[in-house]
């Protein structure tokens, strides 16, 4: 199914936590609002549910217009962050519990709900109490009970963030499957801008209620709209130096190295953010773009890296192993093509 | 441990020694009084008593001492039986036939004079006398008792012209103060009172105080139970006060025309208010309830007991005795307080007491059976005013009585 | 050797210091359950196994003659009935009463602390002083209960007396008057557990379509039932002893005739403080623990049942 919202904006008394929403999400994709906490993501994601009424704009499910629609009517599935799963209920009657309201037949709900916990892999456990489980299977019986109705949505409330990290990594992939499985629509909550690139199909990446870019994954890292979204994405995040435009249109850093960037956009004079993500950095070419003190090294993984010094800002870089290098070492910087952005210093927008 | 044992054998046997040889013949004893009075009841005891020890000099000294009145009974019977107790108590006979099987009570005649027992009222002298040993245990000081209150207003509405001197007077009145206001013409603030005066006025005993059964059963007695329940069924009669706990709200409220309550429920009658004697039944016995309050002594040594017993014959002193009785508002049970002039004067003054009958007041036989006797009576009364019939009603009295003597 | 010694000594020390340190600390409270309740306890086990106990302390010996004279008592019989009566009516009418209110002041509705207060008024008031306002309540003629009845074409009741040897509405009395001293604590921990249910599960079942009653009879109710379970056994502990509730409308007396409303706690005050025989009032109150301890075992084991 297709989602549609035209206009949504959601006010509590004078604060805006969403503000005028247009797009489209298209039908079996699944779709990641992303953004740090307080950005208006739950909002939305209640108002597209039904619990939360919009103060203005549209919601359309295909080509229904579902705005005024109560939660029950519009053919839903939530998944909480809590799981909300009924203490007293065994995982049978748990997820069996929408049709149970539906008054569908013992015999046919408990048939579905088997299906269902089939799917979700947790059929062993069907007579137990939810407190008889673990976070990660209590996931799975949740969002067995919100897919159980057939709903034309699925939604979920930052589902992960009550896992530990292995589990969530687990379950994340498990989403992923059942969501293909299934084909249902589906949109996901979350601030983990990791977990977001690797299960979606689009991001929508807030701020303070506002929309930042609404993309694919891929695209949202190497293209993004602004300062924000630049620096919300990626692991290492991406490095920042600030500097002025001269009447080349080059880039002048503190430092006074001189960059050729050969954006047209630029204005002479122009106060300017260079981002650069840490793998658009080389060390030690033949030639270089500025040059750094390493100040300390560290290791992520298998990646060796390093904050350097230019002039008085501090940057990441990787460091490759053919080196052996020493704190205090001086080295060259090279940047790429790649990764390299531009944003206005005062309004954070691409240039 | 054996030495820790012969230690405090050691220390016991030299305690006990001491006892043994503190006794001497003459010595200055101390009376202990606990009470519950305040204010000028507390003052006029604590004044005897310091009147008395300082004609007592070195002699007797008599310790007055106050204590709570809720559940002093208990107290006094704790003390009493741990050996701390007071040496002298003001209450009831009853009060003081709780100690008797004990041997805890003095036998007062022992150590009053003859003139003092012979001064008491008939009906006090009787019941003081009534205990199961046939000892006198008690030495009455006062009585209070019931009497008839009234509205002469609404009589006067309703048309009665003379004040209920008889029980049929009394239920005459009532169905003339029902038919003028829809409302009751009488009630009965103590039920077992009421039936034990009517009871004694048709020439019965209420109950046998050797046996402890009840010995009321009569046509008569019958008729005047079923007479009593019919009137309260008619609604003629109030068994159960509407407003309160208490008649006086619903005589306050004009709901009742006359009630039969103590003596001391006066100061609470706000509507306006009469007072008159008993009815009687015509050509009955003479007889109404004294609620004789008096002075009980408990058993300690023979010049202690003494030295207590004179105290209680200087308080029964009748100049003593008659201010006791006014600082208390009671009638006195002694016939020669009655003539002492300050009490004459007192009395005279007093509508309530006057209505008092000391001729004719009588008490409760001070056996263990009264409580039993009492919570049958009352339960008469219930259950005639609840609609039982009388016959019914006095056999579970009777059986009631029997079972708890049983056992 | 003489270091090691001391060190030893010392640490002897503190493991005595570990064991009894907490027991003297517990000594006070300890004293004081000993001497006010299971000295006293014992002692009424112990009393009701004596004939002809009296206040003195003399009897006649041992038996079981309290437990038959109790148990062969009409009065006893009566009190078994009246009680039994009692809890059974009240208790189950005063939970689901107070299960409704409960819910109902559990809603976000303005003006809902002056209901609150309302239904908390029982609480802080003397149960024997508003008996007597309820006395006046149930008042033949000029009641209100007997006029709002009479709203109804309903002929006024004869709540608080008899006819013709008969009071059956006394016991109704009781039973109104007792509903309601114990709805207020009911509510009180009713509310506490309704609060204690996550507001989320209400939300999903919303989203499922699930109706107010659906919610109420699937997520209110098992989620409540622990509270429930726990306001049942309080007050039917609590009604089994019932003797409050009577005080007011007779002049303290049990009933109309003093003796129709016989409770439990009546007839074991009865036969202390009246009749002074104590053995018999130890035995019937052995035999009231009796059937207390029986029915809160019952509720366990029921509960338990209900939980699996």
């Amino acid at each position: 199914m297709r989602v549609r919202l035209e206009n949504l904006t959601k006010k509590f008394d004078t604060v805006v936590a969403v503000d005028d929403f247009s797009m489209t999400f298209e039908d079996g994709q699944l779709v990641v609002l992303l953004g740090p906490s307080g950005c208006g993501k739950s909002t939305l994601l209640n108002m597209l549910s039904g619990i939360l009424p919009a103060t203005e704009g549209k919601i359309y499910f295909d080509d229904e217009d579902v705005t005024d629609l109560p939660p029950q009517d519009r053919g839903v599935g939530l998944v909480f962050q809590n799981y909300a799963l009924y203490p007293h209920m065994t995982v049978l009657e748990n997820i069996a519990f929408p049709l149970e309201i539906k008054k569908v037949s013992k015999q046919e709900r408990w048939q579905k709900a088997k299906e269902m916990a089939k799917l979700v892999h947790v059929d062993e456990y069907l007579d137990r109490k939810p407190r008889e489980l673990s976070g990660g299977q209590q996931q799975r019986v949740a969002i067995a009970r919100a897919l159980i109705k057939q709903p034309r949505l699925l939604l979920l409330d930052e589902p992960l963030s009550n896992l530990d990290a292995r589990l969530r990594l687990e379950m994340r992939e498990e989403i992923r499957r059942i969501q293909q499985e299934t084909k249902v629509t589906t949109i996901f909550v979350t601030h983990d801008q990791e977990e977001a690139m690797s299960i979606s199909d689009m991001i929508v990446l807030m701020k303070d209620g506002q929309l930042q870019q609404l993309d694919t994954p891929q695209q949202l890292y190497d293209d993004p709209n602004n300062e924000f979204v630049a620096s919300f994405l990626g692991n290492p995040p991406i490095n920042k130096l600030t500097g002025v435009i001269n009447e080349n249109k080059d880039f002048v850093l503190e430092t006074s190295d001189v960059i050729n960037l050969e954006n047209p956009n630029v204005k002479p004079g122009q106060k300017v953010t260079l981002g650069i993500r840490p793998e658009a950095i080389m060390l030690n070419q033949d030639n270089y773009d500025m040059r750094a003190t390493i100040v300390q090294r560290y290791t992520m993984g298998k990646e060796e890296l390093a904050f350097v010094k230019v002039g008085n800002s501090e940057i990441r870089v990787y460091l490759s192993s053919d080196y052996t290098y020493k704190v205090g070492d001086q080295v060259d910087i090279k940047l790429r093509n790649k990764g390299i952005f531009l944003f206005d210093q005062q309004t954070g927008e691409r240039i | 441990m054996k030495k820790i044992l012969v230690v405090l054998l050691t220390v016991f046997m030299a305690f006990s020694m001491v006892g043994c040889t503190e006794k001497k013949p003459k010595e200055k004893q101390t009376v202990t009084i606990w009470h519950t009075y305040t204010e000028a009841q507390k003052e006029y005891l604590e004044k005897a008593a310091s009147d008395f020890n300082a004609a007592h000099e070195g002699e007797i000294e008599v310790v007055v001492e106050s204590q709570e009145y809720k559940g002093f009974s208990d107290t006094v019977y704790n003390a009493v039986m741990n050996g701390n107790g007071p040496d002298i108590i003001f209450h009831y006979a009853s009060e003081a036939a709780l100690y008797v099987e004990d041997g805890k009570v003095v036998d007062l005649q022992k150590y009053l004079s003859k003139d003092l027992v012979d001064a008491l009222n008939p009906g006090a002298l009787e019941e003081a006398t009534s205990f199961a040993d046939g000892k006198m245990h008690v030495l009455p000081l006062m009585f209070s008792g019931p009497v008839l209150f009234y509205n002469p207003d609404i009589f006067a509405a309703a048309g009665v012209t003379e004040v209920p001197a008889t029980w049929d007077d009394l239920y005459e009145a009532s169905v003339k103060v029902h038919a003028y206001n829809g409302k009751w013409g009488f009630a009965v603030d103590s039920p077992t009172d009421v039936a034990q005066t009517m009871i004694m006025q048709l020439g019965k005993q209420v109950f046998d105080p050797t046996t402890g059964l009840c010995s009321f059963d009569s046509e008569e007695v019958e008729k005047a139970f079923q007479w009593y329940g019919n009137a309260v069924q008619e609604n003629v009669f109030l068994a159960n006060p509407t407003l309160s706990n208490y008649f006086s709200d619903d005589y306050n409220n004009g709901n009742i025309a006359c009630y039969i309550g103590s003596v001391a429920g006066a100061p609470y009658l706000k509507a306006n208010w009469k007072v008159a004697k008993l009815p009687k039944f015509e050509g009955g016995v003479e007889w109404t309830p004294a609620w004789n309050r008096g002075a009980i002594v408990f058993s300690s040594n023979e010049d202690r007991e003494a030295a207590a017993c004179e105290f209680v014959s200087y308080f029964a002193q009748p100049e003593v005795n008659a201010g006791w009785c006014i600082a208390c508002n009671y009638q006195t049970s002694l016939k020669t307080t009655a003539e002492v002039q300050s009490y004459k004067d007192y009395l005279a003054s007093s509508d309530t007491l006057n209505a008092l009958e000391p001729e004719i007041a009588g008490g409760f036989p001070a056996v263990t059976a009264q409580a039993y006797v009492r919570t049958a009576l009352k339960n008469l009364m219930a259950d005639v005013a609840a609609g039982v019939d009388a016959k019914t009603a006095i056999k579970s009295a009777y059986d009631y009585v029997a079972t708890e003597l049983a056992d | 050797m003489a270091k090691d010694k001391k060190i030893s000594k010392r640490s002897e020390n503190n493991i005595f210091n570990r064991k009894w340190e907490p027991l003297i600390y517990l000594l006070p409270f300890a004293i004081g359950l000993v001497i006010f309740t299971i000295y006293p306890i014992i002692n009424v086990v112990i009393m009701s196994f004596k004939e002809g106990y009296r206040l003195s302390g003399a009897y006649n010996g041992w038996g079981l003659a309290n437990y038959t004279k109790v148990l062969s008592d009409p009065l006893f019989i009566n009190a078994i009935k009246t009680t039994f009566t009692y809890v059974f009516t009240v208790v189950p009418i005063a939970t689901v009463l107070s299960i409704v209110v409960a819910v109902l002041l559990n809603q976000k509705i303005k003006g809902i602390a002056l209901f609150q207060t309302a239904y908390f008024l029982p609480m802080v008031t003397s149960a024997i002083a508003v008996g007597l306002v309820w006395k006046y309540m149930f008042n033949y003629d000029i009641g209100v209960i007997n006029w709002f009845l009479g709203l109804f074409g309903v002929d006024p009741i004869n709540w608080l007396g008899a006819t013709g040897g008969e009071a059956p509405y006394n016991i109704w009395v009781i039973i109104i008057f007792g509903i309601w001293n114990m709805m207020p604590f009911t509510i009180i921990l009713l509310l506490s557990g309704l609060q204690n249910i996550d507001p989320m599960y209400y939300t999903a079942a919303k989203v499922d379509g699930a109706d107010n009653l659906k919610m109420f009879t699937r997520i209110t109710l098992p989620m409540l039932s622990p509270t429930i379970f726990l306001t049942l056994i309080v007050n039917m502990i609590s009604a089994f002893k019932v003797y409050n509730d009577v005080i007011p409308f007779w002049r303290g007396e049990a009933g109309v005739t003093g003796r129709n409303l016989f409770t439990f706690v009546y007839y074991i005050k009865n036969a202390f403080y009246t009749n002074k025989k104590l053995g018999v009032a130890a035995a019937a109150s052995i035999l009231l623990f009796g059937i207390i301890f029986v029915f809160t075992m019952l509720q366990r084991y029921i509960q338990k049942k209900a939980n699996n």
